[in-house]
């Protein structure tokens, strides 16, 4: 405090002029409409620019939890679409074989978040932060954005191992298309933007852009779920195959929020399956 | 006659002036005015104490601002000038100083020095006036361009008013000499 009466005092001529241009400057103020309105237009503007960032602070604040219910949201819509699509295609069938015993709404989806992930390997791994405890089982099919994204391979309690799509070990089959040939896709290992459709005929018309789907025959995700689009065509004409490079769909540098998609009725076709295999003479 | 009071008188004479007279001197569309109180400002005398210089510029421009009714531009020019007088007057003290307690004139420290120590304070002065009268950045170089024009004009009147009512040359005696050829 003594300080600060030394400084004051030292420094008395410029703390006079101060105190008395404040007095002229409110005088002037007081009497002229100029500057009162520009005054109030100044402060006009900083309140609005603190009120916005307040709420911005706020909307931040909020965002997570907002950004949670959006997850949430887009999974009941794509459960619902999933069940649309089956009854769609039930449908038309049914215009067909009058056949009315069809599984109905067998796929729904569960959100989850990414905790961990690795983009730079060759044997990348995703982990997410739902288990056994939140329904899923190793084999699930996960979606990004949805796009595909990986398999379920582990799972604990609260957490599961997935197997993206960037895996050296991994095989997808997807179709060219609604109607296009199914072919195997892999990870080349060396873009993680892009991987590899295989054993596709060379009678088979493509073109870039052309949109890669899963066919649905792993039963890992239903038939009809992006992969991404054909990038490039590579033939080689050493066997009557061609090889699709594909832009993969699912963005594995910002993946964050995923769904897992479930098949309810997954049971049904194992059961068919270890049928089959039991019986080897079929 | 005490400096000080002295100073003060033509400081009261030059004020009655502006305010009687010189108030109307408002030409080119308020590029050219005139502030004849400034006259005042500049025949203070030197070696006063810095603070003094402040407040009688800051008085002036109350007693301007009440009689003018321009509400608070003068005094804030007036403050801002007497501020700066001392610093500007350190700037142009001759070699072997100014004489003390007393006013500067042109037969002291001469034309040259007289003009341009008139120049810088009037200058200073109109450019606070025109600054805050303007009360936007924006206008700041408006501001010093009246204040140049306004500075000039102001500067042949107190070359004029320094001309006629200044110091004079004391007397040299008769000019009769019994001794012409000293």
């Amino acid at each position: 405090m003594r300080s600060l009466i030394q400084l004051l005092i030292r420094n008395h001529r410029l703390v006079l002029f101060v105190i008395l241009e404040l007095i002229a400057l409110n005088w002037v103020i007081s009497t002229h409409a100029l500057p009162r309105g520009r005054l109030a237009s100044v402060g006009m503007e900083y309140a609005e620019s603190w009120t916005d960032v307040v709420g911005r602070i706020t909307h931040f604040k909020y965002l997570e939890e907002i950004n949670v219910a959006l997850l949430m949201e887009n999974a009941r819509l794509r459960t619902e679409n999933l069940y649309f699509h089956e009854n769609q295609i039930e449908l038309d069938q049914d215009s067909i074989s009058n056949t009315h015993n069809r599984i109905q709404g067998s796929w729904n989806s569960i959100p989850a978040e990414i905790i961990r992930s690795s983009n730079y390997g060759k044997n990348n791994i995703i982990i997410a932060n739902r288990g056994s405890s939140s329904g899923i089982t190793p084999g699930m099919g996960m979606l990004d954005n949805g796009n595909i994204a990986g398999l379920v391979t582990e799972v604990t309690e609260h957490q599961s191992l997935v197997m993206p799509i960037i895996h050296l070990g991994a095989q997808w089959s997807a179709r060219l298309g609604e109607d296009g040939a199914v072919g195997i896709m892999v990870w080349d290992g060396k873009d993680i933007e892009f991987a590899i459709l295989q054993d596709i005929p060379l009678s088979e018309l493509i073109l870039p852009g052309d949109p890669v789907i899963t066919s649905g025959f792993q039963g890992t995700f239903p038939a009809g779920i992006t992969v991404g689009k054909v990038e490039e065509v590579m033939v080689t004409h050493a066997d009557k195959f061609q090889s699709i490079k594909v832009r993969l769909g699912a963005n594995f540098n910002r993946i964050h929020f995923v769904e897992f998609l479930r098949n309810t009725s997954q049971s049904e076709t194992d059961s068919l399956l270890n049928f089959a295999l039991s019986n080897p003479s079929l | 006659m005490n400096p000080l009071i002295r100073s003060i008188g033509i400081l009261v004479i030059t004020w009655l002036l502006q305010v009687v007279l010189f108030r109307f001197g408002v030409f080119y569309g308020g590029w050219m005015v005139i502030c004849f109180n400034i006259y005042g400002l500049i025949l203070l005398p030197v070696d006063l104490h810095k603070t003094i210089y402040l407040i009688i510029g800051a008085l002036m421009g109350v007693f301007m601002d009440i009689v003018l009714l321009t509400g608070g531009l003068h005094m804030a020019a007036g403050a801002f000038t007497g501020l700066l007088i001392p610093f500007i007057m350190r700037v142009l003290t001759p070699r072997d100083g100014f004489a003390r307690k007393q006013s500067i004139s042109v037969l002291q420290v001469g034309w040259g020095r007289f003009l341009t120590l008139s120049f810088l304070i009037t200058f200073v002065y109109m450019f606070a006036l025109f600054a805050v009268e303007g009360w936007r950045w924006g206008l700041i170089p408006r501001a010093l361009g009246k204040a140049l024009f306004s500075s000039i004009l102001n500067l042949i009147l107190f070359a004029i008013t320094q001309g006629l009512f200044g110091a004079k040359p004391k007397s040299k005696g008769p000019e009769i000499s019994s001794f012409p050829w000293s």
